[in-house]
């Protein structure tokens, strides 16, 4: 065998783990592919179930600030910017969680009794 | 506090709570939206990648933004390191044995760092071993984690073609690639093994500047940019010549032949096209793919640099790109584009998967010089004189087969050994050269190449030389060197006017070119060749005949010149086939005048040698001969076209030393039986003793056998004696007509001689008759010598002729009308000296008979022969001679004469046509009207017994008579 041919039988030893990659990584491919479709939907679901969240949670935010009207005394402040960093936790215990604090703003402010004492 | 600030503390603390949960909220909100995004936008890059690789993705501008996020930097580390993974193995192992490989197959120059050879001229020589591959630079696996880089060679002489392919701002370093490459091949080789073309289309200047110093010594040579045809057919009939004068005994390739043979003679040839990325003319591609197929087997070797081309024989790319992205500096100084940044490129030996970088270019100054130490060293080589013990093989005698042609080398060009070919395409040699030129010694060293090739069956030489001088003459035993060419059938020297042994030679020839294609027709093959496939018992050896000065033989205008140029024409035409080949040598091949109305004689003498300052053997616009130094020759296999020059130096072959000692040595290994050669000496005399052994007349032949008298010698191959039969029948005479004495003597001793010979003793009565006063001594001799054969001699002197002529007529006249009983007894042999100087006794009247001598003489030449007496007389003119055959006698009463200083037009009628013939020394005009056809030229013999000439020869008894004792004694 020649010098150049044995050369080559070496660098083709290259092409082979070449082809024996591309084989898996087409494989895997196809398998991302299959997952692609189910995380664009997780995608969407994530996308809506954040926009419910924050479509409620400025509701109640504006609920807030509608009780706050009277209470001249108070700085009121804008709608809370997203804490950065804070954990990806079940939403719906954080919605909830919402809804109580501001039934508790609420009830702190319904105790002042109409017309109030002086 | 009172209860309005408990109240707005409760709010406060409230309105806090909802603030914070509702950061909280939104915060996990949007980490739960990015989460998902990153997901899919993960799963999405990883698919991206995986689908069209790394290296692509990498590559391709879209996704320039994907590779600078940060983000997506994890499924990009992935696919990384999968295909790190993948390409882990590889990269371990087969590194290593790359660069074992490289360093096996690309020894010294061919693969080592340039500090190690360049400067250095090469000293590798044909039979060297060549490497297998060239290093150009090294590689690295595309995405290998670990880079290892390994070099990369491509393989390149005798092996595979290279194609180079670059883009406009890596033209650069695509050249430098080339001359990297070149400048290994040309380090690593002898000077003078390897020549270099170079071929730009856009430049005549530019290409390769730093090695135009090899221009110098002729190992570079630059082409015309208009003219790529003419490299191109250059190439072609490169090839054309490899194949039919060095692959003859079958071998595929040179290098087939280098492995059969040891040695490489012909230089490898690199040529080196540079384009411009357009593709080339359709004839010059169809010529470009020609050359590339059949190429490499010739030793030629394309490297073509953007020449689009396709090229169905192997051949190695090297395309370059330019590469903006990041890899790894391999190697001090690599190429850089015009652009700034690094030149990488991929090669077909290293696949695609693999980036080469090429070497740097090395230093110019470095280059320039060691192309000059190159081309001196080139010169140091050539001017080497090589001697004529080079021109022999080193181990082998007698070794080659004449089958396909006679092969030898006759001299040198740098250094390596240039053949001479009588082959199927070139069966005859033209040789010109003046006088002084060396014409003889490259004769001499040819036929000595030749001897020592191949042995005498297979090889056999007819030598002949007209002009003055003994050039041939070594290759017969001579007094002081008994050896002889065992090989030399025939050699004739000092030739000069015997016209008709240049014409006997070419009739031989004739005459074995029919016999040899009957032979051929018998065996129902037509060429030398088969026949000698068909019938290996058979004896048929290549038939090579050197004729020097051949002119001389079509000099005069007659029946010689015409015969000459007609069998001349028939062998040079047909002798090819049958193995029989002509080398003529003249001083002036365009004078002879023969010629002239036939333009196509010299077109089967293909191959031309012209030597210093000869004119009109090449073609007439090559005049590379008359430039040439001393000891030099112009080869040319192409019948003179200028392409076919070979410039050779031819060694020394008459120098004491060399042809004489090989002749020695074949001499001593010579076959059992061979005979010696015949030598044909113009300038000596052929011995009577030579003639009569040659005849077979050495001793007396029993029973009634007819006797014949030897006159001298035929100008014939086989050196024929010249004999006349005498029976009893009538003309059996012999008539000489000679002015002097010594000459006509010569011939009546020689007739006289041998009819003695062949008599038993006493069984033949000669009658010597003293007419003339200068025959004395000579017929003395004569006298002397028949006695001592046995034979009894009468002598008669001019004052008993009347009377002895007179008895002999009523002798044979009593004979004729007489019985029976009136037969003689034994043959009587009247030999006259001088027959004119007896007119006056002649013309006396017999008062009794009123006879006079002349009819007495009439009648014993009429009536003489058919009872036994024959006349053999010399008369000193043909006037005397013709005014004896009148009346009673007639011109056929002479059977034979021989003539020598007579004009041809004054022998009249006693030749049958008109002879054109002058006196010749030494030579005379015989014709015998019984057994010729038209006079033929005559060798007057040597008659002086051994004894006289060895002793002129200053030999010793010994040597003169070896066998004293023999039971053929020989008078004398």
């Amino acid at each position: 065998m020649t010098a150049a041919r044995q050369y080559k039988d070496i660098t083709g030893g290259m092409s082979e783990a070449v082809a024996r990659m591309r084989r898996s990584d087409t494989e895997r491919a196809a398998r991302l592919a299959e997952r692609l479709v189910e995380l664009e939907a997780a995608m969407v679901a994530a996308h809506q179930r954040a926009a419910i969240t924050e479509i409620g949670v400025g509701l109640q935010w504006d609920a807030a600030l509608e009780a706050l009207w009277n209470e001249h005394w108070m700085t009121l402040r804008p709608l809370p910017r997203p804490r950065p960093g804070a954990p990806a936790r079940d939403l719906d215990y954080l919605d909830a969680v919402v809804g109580q604090r501001f039934e508790a703003l609420r009830e702190a402010v319904g105790r002042r009794r109409p017309f109030g004492r002086r | 506090m009172s209860r309005r600030e408990q109240r707005r503390d409760r709010i406060q603390a409230a309105f806090e709570g909802v603030h914070v949960a509702i950061e909280a909220a939104l915060g996990a909100a949007e980490a739960i939206r990015d989460r998902a995004l990153r997901a899919h936008a993960h799963t999405m890059v990883e698919m991206w990648l995986r689908e069209s690789g790394l290296a692509q993705a990498r590559s391709d501008p879209r996704m320039r933004r994907v590779f600078a996020n940060p983000d997506l930097a994890e499924p990009i580390a992935r696919v990384a390191r999968d295909e790190a993974a993948a390409f882990g193995e590889w990269v371990a192992t087969e590194p290593v044995r790359i660069e074992r490989l490289v360093a096996e197959a690309a020894p010294g120059a061919a693969g080592g760092p340039a500090d190690e050879w360049l400067g250095e001229p090469g000293k590798v020589d044909g039979g060297g071993p060549v490497p297998q591959l060239w290093r150009i630079g090294s590689a690295t696996v595309d995405s290998a984690a670990a880079e290892r880089a390994f070099p990369v060679a491509v393989p390149l002489l005798d092996e595979s073609h290279l194609q180079v392919i670059s883009t406009p701002h890596t033209r650069n370093a695509a050249e430098s690639l080339v001359e990297n490459l070149l400048l290994r091949v040309v380090s690593y080789f002898r000077p003078g093994m390897v020549a270099l073309h170079v071929w730009d289309v856009g430049q005549l200047t530019g290409a390769l500047p730093a090695l135009y110093p090899l221009t110098r010594g002729g190992l570079l040579t630059v082409h015309d940019p208009s003219r790529l045809s003419e490299l191109l057919e250059e190439l072609a009939n490169h090839i054309r010549r490899v194949h039919t004068r060095v692959l003859v005994d079958g071998h595929p390739s040179l290098r087939a032949l280098t492995a059969a043979t040891g040695g490489r003679t012909e230089p490898w040839q690199i040529a080196v096209l540079v384009g411009n990325r357009t593709g080339l003319r359709e004839e010059h591609h169809r010529a470009l793919q020609r050359v590339a197929r059949n190429g490499l087997a010739c030793g030629i070797q394309l490297v073509l640099v953007d020449v689009p081309a396709t090229v169905s024989a192997p051949v190695e790319t090297v395309t370059l790109i330019e590469s903006s992205a990041s890899g790894t500096r391999i190697g001090s100084e690599p190429p850089v584009s015009a652009l700034g940044g690094p030149v990488t490129a991929r090669c077909t030996m290293t696949g695609p998967h693999a980036t080469l970088e090429l070497d740097g270019p090395l230093p110019l100054e470095r280059v320039t010089a060691a192309c000059h130490t190159i081309t001196e060293e080139l010169e140091t080589w050539r001017s080497r004189v090589a001697t004529f013990d080079d021109l022999l093989p080193t181990d082998w005698y007698w070794g080659a087969s004449s089958t396909s042609g006679v092969h030898a080398p006759v001299g040198f060009r740098d250094g390596l050994p240039v053949e001479l070919a009588l082959c199927d395409s070139s069966p005859h040699a033209l040789i010109g050269g003046p006088s002084g030129s060396g014409k003889t010694n490259f004769l001499l060293a040819m036929l000595g190449s030749m001897a020592v090739r191949y042995p005498p069956h297979e090889l056999e030489l007819y030598l002949l030389d007209f002009k003055e001088g003994v050039s041939f003459a070594q290759f017969t035993p001579g007094r002081r060197d008994p050896s002889w060419l065992p090989h030399a059938r025939l050699v004739g020297v000092n030739i000069n006017t015997d016209r008709e042994f240049g014409l006997a030679l070419l009739r031989f020839l004739a005459e074995e070119m029919r016999r040899r294609a009957e032979a051929a027709k018998a065996h129902e093959v037509t060429k030398l060749e088969e026949l000698r496939a068909v019938d290996p018992d058979g004896r048929w050896p290549r038939i090579v005949a050197v004729i020097d000065e051949f002119q001389f033989l079509f000099a005069e205008r007659d029946a010689v010149t015409r015969e000459a140029t007609g069998l001349l024409e028939d062998v040079a035409r047909r002798g090819r086939s049958q193995g029989i080949h002509l080398v003529l040598a003249s001083q002036d091949v365009s004078g002879i005048e023969a010629f002239w109305g036939r333009p196509a004689i010299f077109e089967q003498f293909v191959l031309r040698v012209a030597l210093p300052r000869s004119r009109r053997v090449l073609a007439d616009l090559n005049d590379v001969a008359l430039a040439l130094p001393r000891w030099h020759a112009v080869l040319n296999h192409e019948s003179g076209i200028t392409h076919g020059n070979e410039v050779v130096r031819v060694p020394d072959a008459t120098v004491r030393g060399t042809l004489d000692v090989l002749q020695t040595e074949l001499w001593q290994r010579r076959p059992e039986g061979l005979a010696e050669p015949r030598l044909f000496d113009g300038g000596r005399a052929p011995l009577l003793t030579d003639l009569l052994a040659g005849a077979g007349l050495v001793s007396p032949n029993a029973g009634d056998a007819t006797r014949v008298a030897v006159l001298g010698q035929l100008i014939d191959v086989a050196g024929s004696a010249a004999t006349v039969p005498l029976p009893a029948t009538p003309g059996r005479n012999v008539a000489v007509v000679s002015s002097g004495v010594a000459e006509a003597a010569a011939v009546l001793g020689a007739a006289a001689l041998s009819l003695a010979v062949q008599h038993r003793p006493e069984a033949a009565r000669f009658t010597v008759c003293v007419l003339a006063p200068e025959a004395g001594g000579p017929a003395d001799a004569l006298v002397e010598r028949v006695r001592a054969a046995g034979q009894p001699v009468e002598v008669v002197t001019l004052d008993g002729f009347g009377t002895l002529v007179a008895g002999l007529a009523a002798d044979v006249a009593g004979r004729l009308t007489g019985g029976v009983g009136a037969a003689r007894p034994m043959p009587h042999y009247l030999l006259l000296y001088g027959v004119d100087a007896a007119s006056g006794v002649l013309e006396q009247k017999d008062p009794d008979t009123f006879r006079s001598g002349l009819d007495s003489l009439r009648q014993v030449l009429r009536g003489g022969p058919e009872t036994g007496l024959h006349v053999l007389g010399w008369w000193r003119s043909v006037q005397r001679l013709r005014a004896v055959l009148m009346m009673g006698a007639g011109v056929d009463d002479i059977g034979c004469w021989v003539a020598f200083d007579v004009q041809g037009s004054e022998l009249g009628t006693l030749s049958p046509a008109p002879v054109s013939w002058s006196p010749r020394p030494a030579r005379a005009l015989v014709f015998d009207r019984f057994t010729q056809q038209r006079p033929e030229v005559l060798i007057v013999p040597d008659i002086r017994p051994e004894r006289e000439i060895g002793a002129e020869r200053g030999l010793s008894e010994r040597e003169i008579n070896p066998d004293p004792a023999g039971a053929n004694e020989e008078s004398g």
